[in-house]
């Protein structure tokens, strides 16, 4: 029998520590998408309605700019919680085309390459995978959402003085509350699907599909039943209705005009978007394939 | 050996609703060169699945040098898997792929780039590294691959098909750094439908065929126990037709025929070990001169072809 000299050493240096390691997903999947300069540059522009709120908040605040401009309001040219509301949802509109670009090309490829098993092989689990994932939409996404929301408040609170922004500080809470929950719904949804189908284009109609085609199911189910629950089958309506609720506003100055659905329906509907998306990721996220004849 | 040094399944089935991966395996690979073989569906990538913890057995238990599944952080220090699926980000460069693959390792950058320089030398990819995979043949993927399940000195070495593709040369190349691995005290796990290549770099084999072990351990010895296949034994010396009449005599001895240049002597014996014997006794009593004695059937693809390639048979 022979005789081996064990000579062969495991790797026994430094390891970085567990938390941070669905980074190096997010990292990698961050300079893909930026390594295309159709998708830098859109993302630059998303940042326009950043720009126009700086300009108009300005211009609300400057008496120079307004005898430049050769008019004169009082007030606050209507900068209220309505009007972070609105930019929110011209941030949000913005943001899903962001999505519906990103989150499948993301995961699909990974599905098509069968590269999970390389993934999984390594201390990595499926929940760091998608939390590696939603990091890089999150991150993403809060560049367009409640960091320019919040710099807007910051800008108004300062310009404005007079205790603007200590009298109107749920406004920042709402734009973060709002737009972390608009972050969590359409990631989860945009990933759940990709992971569902499997093939980017199919993967990008069905998160389009949901967003567009699904509200007129429901309009179809209120119709033919009489009643009004259908409207939680609309995604944008049920979070639209919600950042109503937290922005204090009456949801017709954000577009919902009809108010018949409850809003702790709405946050139902909402979580229970968010636990269904969880559940497909659960179910279609597996390291190996077993095809059934 | 202990087993902290051992891969070892104990009663361990696999099923994929009603399809069933693996089936009451029990095994204990010692470290060196294992060879799974079997034809395709008969389980080989489920028991690798399991013994890098892509997935979880129905029933049993997989133990891998002592770590679980359960405790990933422990079992992927150990454990480098090499998967048979081209599974590459696109653009990325084949340095890129063993770096980012460190990184999940949880490797810090400085040692990351040391591992990654390492694997890719020790895979000759020096000259190609810096290029796209996109851009590899499929032998330098394969490679590649390779290189980045090595790279952060895994103990226990996972090779789904490994030899896919490879032209002759990238071939030797490979199963000289599988024999190097293996001779350094690594667990080389391989699955191959190359036979003949399995059989010359294996230290034991583990057959499979429809999720069941059919037979496992030194292809010698495995060879050994089929009793319901008598040995081949090719024979080349002066005299064989006096060989073949002594031969014939025994009762072990089922078949001898002699070769078309009347110079070797095909023997099919169900007990090899009284066949050696007696022939040394002719050899010396008849004066034979003996040129060559090789098993003619003690090999893989034989093992292969009684147990599974047939329909089966027993050990």
């Amino acid at each position: 029998m022979a005789v081996y000299k064990r000579r062969y050493k495991v790797y026994e240096g430094a390891l970085t520590p567990a938390w941070s390691r669905f980074a190096v997903l997010t990292r990698y999947s961050l300079s893909s998408l930026f390594s295309s300069r159709l998708f830098t540059g859109y993302f630059f522009l998303c940042s326009i309605p950043l720009l126009v709120g700086i300009a108009y908040i300005y211009g609300a605040n400057s008496a120079i700019v307004q005898s430049m401009l050769g008019i004169r309001v009082n007030g606050s040219w209507g900068i209220n919680s309505s009007w972070f509301a609105t930019m929110l949802q011209v941030q949000t509109a913005l943001g899903f085309i962001l999505i519906a670009w990103a989150a499948p090309g993301m995961v699909t490829q990974d599905f098509a390459n069968q590269a999970l098993q390389l993934y999984f092989s390594r201390p990595l689990s499926r929940t760091e995978y998608i939390v590696g994932k939603i990091a890089v939409l999150a991150l993403l996404l809060s560049c367009i959402t409640w960091i320019p929301g919040l710099l807007l408040f910051g800008l108004q609170a300062g310009l404005s003085g007079n205790g603007w922004g200590w009298d109107n500080l749920f406004i920042a809470g709402a734009i973060f509350v709002s737009s972390w929950l608009w972050i969590a719904v359409i990631s989860l949804l945009a990933l759940a699907l990709s992971v569902f189908v499997r093939w980017r284009i199919a993967a990008t109609g069905l998160v389009i599909g949901v967003m567009f085609v699904l509200p007129g199911f429901g309009e179809a189910i209120d119709f033919t039943l009489q009643t009004y629950w259908g409207k939680l089958l609309n995604v944008s309506y049920t979070i639209r209705l919600v950042w109503a609720n937290l922005f204090r506003i009456h949801p017709r100055s954000i577009g919902v005009f009809r108010t018949d659905v409850p809003v702790w329906s709405a946050w139902a509907a909402i979580l229970t978007t968010c636990v269904i998306s969880v559940l497909l990721l659960n179910r279609r996220l597996k390291a190996r394939e077993v095809v059934r004849g | 050996m202990t087993g902290d040094k051992k891969i070892i399944f104990e009663n361990v089935s696999k099923f994929y609703g009603e399809v069933l991966g693996v089936n009451r395996v029990n095994l204990s690979l010692p470290s060196g060169i294992t060879s799974l073989v079997g034809p395709n569906g008969s389980g080989k990538t489920t028991l690798m699945n399991l013994m890098t913890g892509l997935v979880r057995p129905s029933q049993g238990k997989v133990t891998v040098l002592g770590s679980t599944p359960d405790n990933p952080e422990e079992l992927f220090r150990h454990v480098g898997y090499c998967t048979q699926f081209d599974s590459f980000p696109r653009g990325v460069t084949g340095y890129e792929f063993i770096f980012q693959s460190l990184m999940l390792h949880a490797i810090p950058r400085a040692d990351a780039h040391k591992l990654t320089q390492e694997a890719i030398e020790r895979v000759n990819m020096g000259e190609a590294a810096n290029r796209k995979v996109a851009a590899y043949s499929k032998g330098m993927r394969q490679r590649i691959r390779l290189a980045q399940s090595l790279a952060h000195h895994p103990t226990v070495l996972v090779l789904d098909e490994p030899l896919n593709g490879l032209d002759p040369m990238a071939r030797s190349e490979s199963i000289a750094l599988f024999q190097a691995l293996g001779k350094e005290g690594m667990h080389v796990i391989i699955s191959s439908h190359v036979l003949h290549e399995v059989d010359k770099i294996s230290d034991q084999v583990v057959l499979m065929s429809y999720g069941y072990v059919v037979a496992e351990g030194d292809i010698h010895g495995v060879r050994g126990e089929m009793k319901d296949h008598p040995m081949q034994i090719l024979v080349r010396c002066s005299r064989p037709n006096l060989l073949a009449s002594r031969l014939f005599s025994q009762d072990h001895v089922v078949e001898a025929k002699l070769s078309d240049d009347q110079k070797g002597l095909l023997v099919r014996t169900r007990d090899a070990d009284s066949f050696y014997l007696l022939l040394n006794r002719i050899v010396l009593e008849e004066e034979l001169n003996l040129e060559a004695v090789a098993p003619a059937d003690d090999d893989v693809n034989s093992l292969y072809q009684y147990l599974i390639g047939s329909g089966g048979g027993t050990v």
